[in-house]
């Protein structure tokens, strides 16, 4: 008679331990599967927001050449951001950089103080690691000759870095 | 009577064990469950703030327009807040949807930006948002003013200068009326120079102030779109963070002119002590108790010296712009 009331409790145990498993084991499955789900729209959110990101940036304040010039940014003003501690966090991208495409470089010569304009790439700020969406623009900044003030243009690319996800 | 069986209920340990230990597993079931949902409406409320913040990017434009829409599936709440922490300030939204049986959801995570700068009500509530990226310049292009609201706003009271500034504003597209409007109560009357109205301009469309709530709301050119259509607190923060912004763009211009000037000794210019004055008044406005009022006494005569000195520069501008809006 004990030895069966023994087995009995064993017999719950067995049965209670099982039902604990099932609902971790439910409840593990929807934590997967809500984690997937968000790891997709954090990912579908980072994509749109370098593409739409990308345009904000070419008609900022910061970098347009002006009001109503269109995919135009200023490279004198580009030098003044990347050299800047206030914008470094500014627009919420991992990073961002302009590349000069022509007139085309034997090879890529990063600008700082000391060789601009004589340098094809501009590191704006940040890192340049990962997907860098690009658009291409005109990079422009003054001249002059013999005392005749004028635009130059070059044909650029800028592009745009996207925030890693953390999980 | 007597009773005679004494025994009462018996029940074996068995049972006492496995009806707590069932309570217990049901319970915490339950209380897994409830967790879930508000979990994923949790995510499901600051997907939906931070997929806002990416919808008002492709407003920070050159250009002007008012034809954008945010549209939700069930009613929603929208919190705009703003801190003037920092170099730029923050921009924070916070987005709670309608649930089951019309309650309201968990409030979403606090998505903050640097550069945007929405101005509407501190809650703005419906199924349908209306924004609207007006370009600000002082003297400059400082910014897009993003106007955001959910209630229809009336303009029948206002005089032909104030509608002549609200051009901007498309009746079909941004929520608003020009006429016949007067009787619907659901309306936002805006009126100008008369009392009586939910908001009321004083001034005209280079200056003045905007009164609502018993608070006045100091503006200068296109900030009358920001002036109305946002409340005092938000409108006062992100005014102290277009100060601050104005001031950091005083300190690239700065720098811009002195790359230019040392390649170009053409571009050799005496427009950095204007620049540099006007950041040091931005930037004390941006901490001043009140910022509106300031921004417009004490930026009018450095921004309009800056201009000047700008638009004399012929080939050597600093910023190109036809003028300041």
């Amino acid at each position: 008679m004990f030895k069966r009331g023994q087995f009995k409790i064993q017999q719950m145990a067995f049965v209670l331990m099982a039902i604990f498993i099932f609902f971790a084991m439910v409840g593990l499955f929807l934590v997967a599967m809500q984690s997937r789900g968000l790891n997709e729209a954090a990912k579908d959110v980072k994509e749109q927001k370098a593409l739409k990101a990308l345009q904000s940036l070419i008609d900022s304040a910061e970098l347009s050449c002006g009001v109503g010039v269109m995919n135009c940014i200023d490279a004198d003003k580009v030098m003044t951001i990347k050299n800047s501690v206030e914008y470094a966090n500014y627009w919420d991208l991992a990073g961002a950089y302009v590349v000069m495409v022509y007139p085309k470089f034997d090879k890529r010569v990063e600008c700082s103080l000391t060789n601009y304009p004589n340098c094809n790439l501009i590191r704006v700020f940040g890192q340049m690691n990962g997907t860098c969406p690009g658009n291409f623009v005109a990079l422009c900044r003054k001249e002059s000759v013999n005392g005749n003030v004028y635009d130059s243009c070059n044909l650029a690319k800028l592009s745009v870095c996207p925030k890693e996800i953390k999980s | 009577m007597v009773l005679k069986n004494k025994k009462g209920l018996e029940m074996s340990f068995q049972w006492i064990f496995s009806i707590i230990v069932g309570i217990s597993v049901l319970f915490l079931a339950i209380y897994a469950a409830s967790m879930f949902f508000d979990l994923g409406i949790f995510q499901h409320s600051t997907e939906s703030a931070a997929r806002i913040s990416v919808l008002l990017d492709p407003l920070e434009t050159s250009y002007d327009y008012s034809d954008n829409k945010l549209s939700f599936a069930t009613e929603a709440r929208l919190y705009n807040s703003c801190s003037n922490d920092g170099y730029f300030g923050t921009q924070d939204f916070q987005v709670q949807e309608k649930t089951f049986g019309s309650k309201w959801g968990k409030m979403s995570d606090k998505v903050s930006v640097r550069n945007k700068y929405v101005f509407s009500n501190s809650l703005e509530q419906g199924k349908i948002f209306y924004v609207s990226g007006i370009s600000f310049s002082y003297p400059f292009k400082v910014t897009d003013l993003i106007i955001l609201h959910t209630r229809p706003y009336c303009f029948e009271g206002t005089d032909d200068d104030i509608r002549n500034s609200l051009a901007l504003l498309d009746e079909s597209k941004f929520n608003v009326r020009f006429e016949n409007c007067s009787n619907d109560k659901n309306y936002v009357q805006v009126c100008s120079g008369s009392s009586g109205c939910d908001v009321n301009i004083v001034g005209d469309e280079t200056g003045g102030y905007v009164e609502k709530d018993n608070k006045r709301l100091y503006y200068a050119n296109r900030l009358i779109y920001a002036a109305i259509f946002s409340d005092s607190d938000v409108y006062e923060c992100q005014i102290a963070r277009i100060a601050k912004k104005i001031a950091n763009l005083c300190k690239v211009y700065e720098q811009k002119t002195e790359f230019t000037s040392l390649r170009v000794s053409e571009c050799s210019t005496d427009i950095n002590i204007k620049l540099a004055a006007l950041r040091t008044t931005a930037l004390a406005v941006s901490q001043s108790s009140d910022v509106s009022n300031d921004f417009i006494t004490e930026l009018s005569e450095p921004v309009s010296e800056v201009f000047q000195m700008n638009d004399e520069m012929s080939m050597c501008k600093v910023w190109e712009e036809s003028g300041y809006v």
